[in-house]
């Protein structure tokens, strides 16, 4: 197991997660349902298109982060 | 996770990924044309529109079809029997030299009113037969599917194991981050691994089920060999039949057989989907998951009588099941546009990891996989 000093794996994964939930849902119940849900259904398969959009055009790039080891290797 | 843990999972990452990527970019390119298949269709003058007419009667018999159809393909025999989803008033049958035939198949499209020929499609050929090729088997057939099946099954090895990577690169990153300030190399790794999380559900999912796809003529093979051969064991050792029961007929066997469902597709004897001596008429469901399931009805095609009816197994539904799931064709037009825009994302996560190995590529272990941040985590003491 890993412990971290500042994201657990539960604060890592907890957005992907639902995310991936979100999305597999709506992938399978577009196949079950037609009419009303259909629309529902095919937001939800967008949710990762949205939410790329988001991240990469909208949200300000975070200076303030720490200076990553990443940042520090290179 | 450890140093050594970490360093297996990025070895593993590293390898199926690149094995597989020079792939899976032809698949996602190809698969963008397919994904509108119909519109491109209808966009280059491909598409057969049926005739507004006034009719009031009821549809052509069916042996009316196949004998116009057969009129227009002398020496020809019929193989399948079919129509499109968005194209209720038509029937379409596909011919071939023998029952068995893979290539030189013929269609000809008509009006099930009337069963005036609309058309006669082209077969193999065109831009989109070569994006389908491309995509299904690389033009080799089975052994090329079957090769496409392997790198598929390496890019849910990469997808599997770059999630379980995410978390060493994310613990000091927020959901999200995108470095865009620092340097390309970071911005590319935070795209790279931003892309691949959102879209890891999608990118599994038509992953898998292409994977699920490749093994389709496998699937049908087993069946055969087990309840189809269960189904037809009475005839066995009979000749195959020299003259044939009336389609119309065996069709309306088949629909009193199963009152509640409707035509799905007519396999004619000595195809793949029935025997040698029978219509396999496939019998389809109404709701948006039973019309893509089908129950095969096995009429004999000499008395048009009913030979058996089952249920398809298990690994026939699965294969039918995840064939739209990879398609993406079951949502109407606004799934079919995310699918591209989703299709284009997991083209950039390939491309971003492929830039990501090539800068790296003569470190012996990328330091971006390991000593950036498995100092940082410490194994769980008790």
């Amino acid at each position: 197991m890993i412990r971290m000093k500042h994201q657990s794996l539960t604060q890592i994964f907890f957005w992907p997660a639902v995310i991936a939930v979100i999305s597999l849902a709506g992938l399978i119940f577009a196949l079950v349902y037609d009419d009303g849900l259909e629309i529902v259904a095919n937001a939800a398969v967008a949710l990762p298109v949205a939410v790329a959009f988001y991240y990469y055009y909208l949200k300000p790039d975070r200076q303030s982060t720490p200076k990553s080891a990443l940042k520090n290797r290179q | 996770m450890q140093r050594k843990t970490i360093r297996r999972w990025a070895w593993v990452h590293k390898w199926s990924s690149l094995v597989c990527t020079v792939f899976m970019l032809l698949l996602c390119l190809t698969g963008l044309p397919l994904v509108f298949s119909d519109e491109i269709h209808d966009w280059v003058g491909d598409h057969i529109a049926t005739p507004e007419i006034q009719h009031t009667g009821p549809m052509a018999s069916m042996d009316t079809l196949l004998a116009a159809a057969k009129s227009r393909n002398p020496g020809y025999v019929p193989l399948y029997m079919f129509r499109d989803e968005d194209e209720p008033l038509q029937w379409t049958i596909s011919m071939g030299k023998t029952a068995d035939a893979t290539t030189g198949i013929r269609y000809v499209v008509m009006d099930a009113r009337t069963a005036q020929v609309l058309g006669e499609p082209p077969a193999e050929q065109g831009f989109m037969y070569v994006m389908f090729k491309l995509h299904t088997d690389l033009f080799a057939g089975l052994p090329g599917m079957l090769f496409l099946g392997v790198m598929g099954l390496l890019l849910v090895i990469a997808i599997i194991s770059g999630v379980v990577l995410y978390a060493p690169f994310m613990h000091k990153l927020s959901f999200g981050d995108i470095r865009h300030q620092r340097g390309e190399k970071l911005k590319r790794l935070d795209i790279h691994n931003m892309l691949g999380i959102v879209t890891l559900s999608w990118f599994f999912v038509v992953g898998a089920t292409g994977v699920i796809n490749t093994w389709a003529d496998l699937l049908v093979t087993y069946w055969q060999s087990d309840q189809m051969a269960q189904m037809i064991a009475p005839y066995k050792n009979l000749p195959p039949p020299t003259q044939f029961a009336s389609l119309q007929q065996s069709m309306d066997v088949a629909q009193k057989t199963e009152p509640d469902m409707q035509l799905g597709f007519i396999a004619f004897p000595g195809t793949g989907y029935t025997s040698q001596h029978h219509y396999g008429i496939f019998m389809r469901g109404d709701t948006p998951l039973t019309k893509r399931l089908f129950k095969p009805v096995l009429i004999d095609a000499q008395t048009a009588t009913l030979t058996d009816s089952r249920p398809l197994p298990w690994y026939l539904v699965a294969l039918l099941v995840s064939q739209p799931l990879h398609f993406g064709d079951y949502g109407g037009m606004s799934l079919k546009w995310i699918w591209l825009v989703l299709d284009i994302l997991s083209i950039v996560v390939l491309w971003t990891g492929l830039k990501i190995w090539w800068k790296k590529r003569h470190q012996v272990m990328p330091a971006i996989y390991v000593d950036s941040m498995a100092h940082r985590m410490q194994p769980h003491q008790g």
